[in-house]
């Protein structure tokens, strides 16, 4: 067991070690990919980005956007993207702090409705909002 | 009330997939594209089937 790989240092056999230790060089080997994997025990369907032996689950699932708001509008998800309804944050994007603030409506697996006020009052001119929506594991929201 | 909006943007991540949206506001976004969906169809819930004897 003569090397490593660069980036995640899995074990691998070189040219010159005997064919009869094959098996225990993929077992070295699957178990550094199993190890790298994380704990999929407690965060299934997840990618785990483990690191120094304590695991760190990726959000499940989500999908951010920019678009253009006049007053309200509902924003749709891409398809598919969610199995839970996730939490959706958004900000305005403007450049005379004209629009204010953007409120998150009514929203669920696949849309999303968002309120661009100005001030109290709904604005009239179109802003950009930039939003995130995350489903943190594949069965909650939240997580 | 329910709608499904079909985006028709040529390349986009929903092209041509119906989404179900619950509220329809005044404009519907396509978030993958960014183009305004034009395509709205009001989804009308089936009758609930009527029960029938056995025999």
């Amino acid at each position: 067991m003569a090397g490593t790989t660069t980036n995640f240092g899995f074990d691998y056999p070189t040219s010159t070690d005997y064919v009869k230790d094959g098996a225990t060089a993929i077992q070295a080997l699957a178990d550094d990919v199993d190890g790298r994997f994380g704990d999929i025990t407690t965060y299934p369907n997840q990618i785990v980005n483990r690191v120094s032996g304590v695991s760190r689950p990726v959000a499940y699932a989500t999908n951010v956007g920019s678009n253009s708001i006049t007053g309200s509008g509902t924003v749709t998800f891409a398809a598919g993207r969610f199995t839970q309804t996730p939490i959706v944050l958004a900000t305005v994007s403007s450049t005379n702090n004209t629009r204010t603030s953007v409120t998150v409506g009514i929203s669920g697996t696949t849309s999303v409705t968002f309120y661009v006020w100005s001030g109290t009052v709904a604005s009239t001119s179109a802003a950009a909002i930039n939003w995130q929506a995350i489903q943190q594991t594949s069965a909650a929201t939240a997580g | 009330m329910a709608y499904v909006v079909t985006c028709h943007t040529a390349g986009c991540e929903n092209e041509n997939i119906g989404i179900e949206v619950i509220d329809p506001a005044n404009t519907i976004i396509c978030g993958p594209c960014g183009v305004e969906i034009t395509d709205k169809v009001e989804v009308v819930a089936e009758p609930a089937p009527k029960a029938t004897k056995g025999k």
